[in-house]
């Protein structure tokens, strides 16, 4: 099965990496990618960083790859809809494209502020995508008075670090007890929370903004509760929503949280079972991971994207039954106020946590994750030679805590994460 | 483009961006387009020798790269990938027709 | 694989008859990637198993024996001088034998004088140094690459960097010649040879005290004059023992390694001749050789560690206390990570190998020995006309951990 028609749907890291993957396996057939986006699949990390401090332009984050694949590409035209039984994508020029075979790699969209209105004042912001981070770098070069970000998870945070260092004022307000709680759990983001503040971010945890007040541009942020934050610059940062709104009547298992798909990467239909010649990747797929028990998972990781596009590429060429399911082990960083997050792994669920290398009070440590006993994440904030150690134990869920007796390694004292209860992955 | 070897992170005033607004033609551009894999980076900064200009490593451990360095810069940043000890450079040449399978 | 680890194979391995290929027994050991040996020590040789205990924070560098001077007749020194000395210098080793939170202390001041703009810096004067070497040569028909160029080139460049004098060269040569038995697995049981090595550290710390009180005096743009003044803020600065023990690390690291990579490297090319015309015909394929030739011909072969908790790797446990070698060479031609391993391809891309260690101990000064392998290779391959190994396999130097030619004869029709 290495000619006929791919169409890649989402022109996005993990569509890039599945074309290349498709390509490097000896598919000689007609390869299509198309894009909501005009613009072609670029890397989304340098986003909330080095394009927000003007140090990278935005037009400069085009991924290696994209000039040497040969595909038609057919950029700014969204897909519509899915005809399953026609084996077609509607494009929103009006157009149609037929396949064999269709590799989903639509990812995920910031997820809006709720109130419509409110959201379109002019200095309210997300950070997703590329023209987002062009749009915010030009209000942030407008100097602002003070910036709110509403949300204190990675992209929120990341933005807050990169817009300190361009010496602005800056808010971040979230319903968490800590930044970053819901991904490391209040412990670990505990301490990110102390780096925050010292370099000069005003933290308002455990507080709500209910609404943004403006005439044309947004001006303040109301609380819940009462009270109010002046503000004329805006980032929205909630996290994202999968982008499967397209699918609707497709038939297809797919909802805000993701495209359902086996450990082939074939899309399942509404009852549970593999459709043929539709394959899902990356931020929109949601896959049960082996090494957590099958749950389903979909994952916004750089990795995920690289390595489950890879995957399903395999499984399109060679046969769903030729390759094993899909358990690459999760792992991501995030860059902020100073400090290198790596994780390995999936905290979700973990009822423990214990610092097992090095220290806070010295800046750098690594911090296991156990689930009932077993160790199920890792993550390491300025040491991330330490890290390769734990992707053994992880991968086959050691006793908790796993490595212990080694040098600089305090006697582990596990104590709660501090993870929300049911936190969606 | 990127600012010298700075010590500290997060620190204001960047020296502003010097890459041409749009890098993402599909052809007729003379920058290459390089990519880290952050997740495999464990910081050796054997790139930050290889090619000081293109990848600074601030603070500990966080690796600042320019993604489309210009085409002159080949040599050098084709030696950060090969010093890489992990091998999570990327990098594309304008002039590459085809990429190497992996 | 199911049959029982020959306990001798490392014992073979090291066996100065299987110097110059040691290869085929490296494979060997490789049916168990993790293998006790007769004598106790645990050798590790396949390339997953050696990168997972790199990274983890049970296996020890601090597996040095105390030093212990000899017994001199003089009781004061017997039992209070020599004493008080060893037990200084057994508390600040240098920090390839330091675990952390230490090791990290002193690597970080290290590396605050081990700047991008001083190595790079040493660029231009390396490739002059070549040239010098190699004009020296002019007229001759044979030219042994170690005494002619592979130990003169290295041996100036760390004194340059460091800042130590390079006429004293003949003091310290023989010292860090002896220094650099420690890392043999001998030097952990060998009586006579800890004596010799605890005189030998006396000698050339003794050395260096002098220097770096010189340094501190009339302090100069170089390496040793920014260890010894510097004000780190956050780590504070080196205690002088320490001191004296990094500055001596260095300066033996800083040979007795590069030498191996270029005279390897030479031997290898001239082994592979096309290898050797597309690098002369084309100098830029020259990063890609030196990563190809860390991989298939490191200079430095396994280094040893200690086991401080038992440790669970390659379906096997290694007690707590135990001798352990990482074989970095066998790691390196690994079949399970490296297709065709025993092939010598510049072309593979894929080439994470453990030519400079990993994880913390990654070799400080592999941007130094890049730039230096560069420029003896690239010359040699576009100076030396017609090129042929006078005898091979050369002799090889009695280190099977720092495993080199102790000479590389060649016969050319001339130095272009």
């Amino acid at each position: 099965m290495r000619d006929g028609t791919i169409v890649i749907a989402g022109a996005s890291l993990a569509g890039l990496r599945g074309a290349e993957a498709l390509r490097a396996n000896g598919f000689t057939g007609r390869l299509v990618v198309v894009g909501d986006e005009p613009h072609p699949p670029y890397d989304r990390p340098p986003l909330s960083k080095h394009v927000l401090t003007g140090e990278i332009p935005p037009g400069a984050t085009t991924l290696p790859g994209v000039g040497a694949l040969r595909a038609e590409w057919r950029l700014g035209t969204p897909a519509l809809g899915l005809d399953r039984d026609g084996r077609a994508l509607h494009l929103a020029d009006g157009g149609r494209v037929a396949f064999d075979r269709l590799l989903i790699a639509t990812g995920a969209r910031a997820r809006p502020w709720p109130m419509p209105g409110e959201a379109r004042l002019a200095g309210v912001h997300t950070l997703r995508s590329r023209d987002d981070a062009t749009a915010l770098a030009a209000g942030l070069a407008a100097r602002p008075g003070r910036v709110l970000i509403l949300g204190a998870g990675f992209i929120g945070c990341e933005a807050a670090s990169s817009i300190r260092a361009l010496g602005l004022p800056v808010t971040v307000v979230d319903p968490a007890p800590a930044p970053l709680a819901g991904a490391l759990g209040s412990v670990i983001g505990g301490f990110v929370a102390g780096r925050m503040e010292a370099a000069g971010v005003d933290v308002r945890l455990g507080a709500r903004v209910t609404h943004l007040e403006g005439d044309r541009a947004v001006r303040r942020a109301r609380l819940e509760g009462g009270g109010t934050i002046e503000a004329d610059l805006v980032v929205v940062a909630l996290g994202a929503v999968r982008n499967t709104g397209w699918l609707a009547g497709a038939g297809l298992d797919a909802d805000e949280g993701g495209l359902s798909c086996d450990g082939a990467c074939r899309a399942l239909d509404a009852a549970g079972r593999p459709v043929p010649g539709i394959f899902a990747a990356g931020d929109v797929a949601r896959f049960p991971h082996p090494l957590y028990g099958n749950r389903p998972v979909a994952l916004e990781h750089w990795g995920n994207a690289v390595a489950q596009a890879a995957h399903a590429a395999r499984a399109m060429l060679d046969g769903p039954d030729s390759v094993e399911p899909y358990g690459e082990l999760p792992a991501f960083w995030s860059s902020q106020f100073g400090l290198n997050i790596k994780s390995l792994g999936l905290t979700e669920g973990a009822d423990a946590v214990a610092i097992v290398q090095g220290s806070p009070r010295t800046g750098r440590f690594l911090a296991v994750y156990g689930r009932a006993g077993r160790t199920v994440a890792a993550v390491s904030v300025n040491a991330g030679r330490w890290l390769p150690a734990y992707e053994g134990p992880i991968r086959d869920g050691a006793l908790f805590p796993p490595i212990t007796g080694g040098a600089d390694q305090p006697r582990p004292e596990p104590m709660p994460p501090g993870l929300p209860a049911h936190e969606a992955a | 483009m990127l600012p010298d070897r700075a010590a500290a992170s997060p620190e204001p005033g960047r020296a502003a961006a010097v890459l041409p607004p749009d890098t993402g033609k599909l052809a007729g551009e003379s920058w290459m387009r390089v990519v880290v894999d952050l997740n495999r980076c464990q910081a050796y900064a054997q790139c930050c020798y290889a090619a000081p200009e293109r990848f600074v490593l601030r603070g500990d451990e966080i690796l600042v790269y320019d993604p489309a360095p210009p085409a002159s810069d080949r040599a050098a940043v084709d030696r950060a990938v090969q010093a890489c000890p992990v091998r999570a450079i990327r990098v594309e040449h304008e002039d590459a027709p085809t990429e190497r399978p992996a | 694989m199911t049959d029982a680890p020959d306990g001798t194979l490392f014992a073979t391995a090291r066996d100065p008859a299987n110097r110059a290929d040691p290869y085929p027994l490296y494979a060997r050991l490789r049916a168990h990637p993790v293998a006790r040996q007769d004598d106790g020590t645990w050798v590790a040789s396949g390339h997953a198993a050696i990168r997972a205990l790199l990274h983890d924070p049970r296996v020890s560098s601090e597996d040095l024996p105390p030093a212990e001077h000899p017994p001199t007749g003089n009781p004061v020194k017997d039992w209070i001088v020599n004493p008080l000395k060893d037990w200084i210098t057994d508390r600040h080793r240098p920090f390839i034998f330091r675990d952390p939170p230490d090791h990290g202390t002193l690597r970080r001041q290290v590396m605050g004088q081990f700047t991008i703009a001083r190595v790079r810096g040493m660029k231009r004067r390396t490739e002059s140094l070549v040239a010098e070497c190699l004009d020296r040569c002019a007229g001759r028909r044979t030219f042994d690459l170690v005494d002619d160029l592979a130990y003169p080139l290295p041996v100036t460049v760390i004194c340059d960097l460091l800042g130590v004098p390079r006429e004293d060269e003949p003091r310290f040569h023989a010292w860090a010649t002896q220094l650099a038995t420690a890392l043999e697995p001998e030097s952990r049981h060998d009586e006579e040879l800890r004596a010799r090595n605890t005189e030998t550290f006396d000698a050339i710390a003794a050395y260096m005290r002098d220097l770096i009180r010189e340094k501190r005096r009339a302090p100069a743009d170089d390496l040793l004059s920014g260890l010894a003044t510097a004000k780190d803020g956050q780590a504070g600065r080196m205690s002088d023992p320490d001191l004296v023990a990094t500055a001596i690390l260095l300066l033996i690291a800083g040979h007795e390694t590069t030498v191996n990579l270029i005279t390897n490297g030479m031997l290898t090319l001239l082994r592979h001749p096309a290898e050797f015309a597309r690098l002369r015909a084309d100098p830029e394929r020259a990063p890609r050789v030196i990563e190809e030739l860390l991989r298939y011909e490191p200079p430095v072969h396994f280094r040893t560690r200690l086991t401080r908790a038992p440790i669970p790797v390659a379906g096997t446990v290694i007690p707590e206390g135990a001798p352990l070698v990482l074989l970095f060479a066998a790691g390196n031609r690994d079949p399970a990570r490296f297709p065709h391993p025993d092939r010598f391809d510049p072309d593979r891309e894929d080439n994470q190998h453990f030519g400079f260690g990993g994880a913390l101990h990654y070799c400080v000064g592999a941007p130094l020995a890049r730039i230096e392998a560069e420029a003896a290779l690239t010359a040699l391959a576009a100076r030396l006309s017609a090129p042929r190994l006078a005898e091979d396999p050369p002799p090889y130097r009695p280190g099977a951990s720092l495993r080199g030619p102790k000479r590389l004869l060649l016969h050319i029709d001339g130095i272009g």
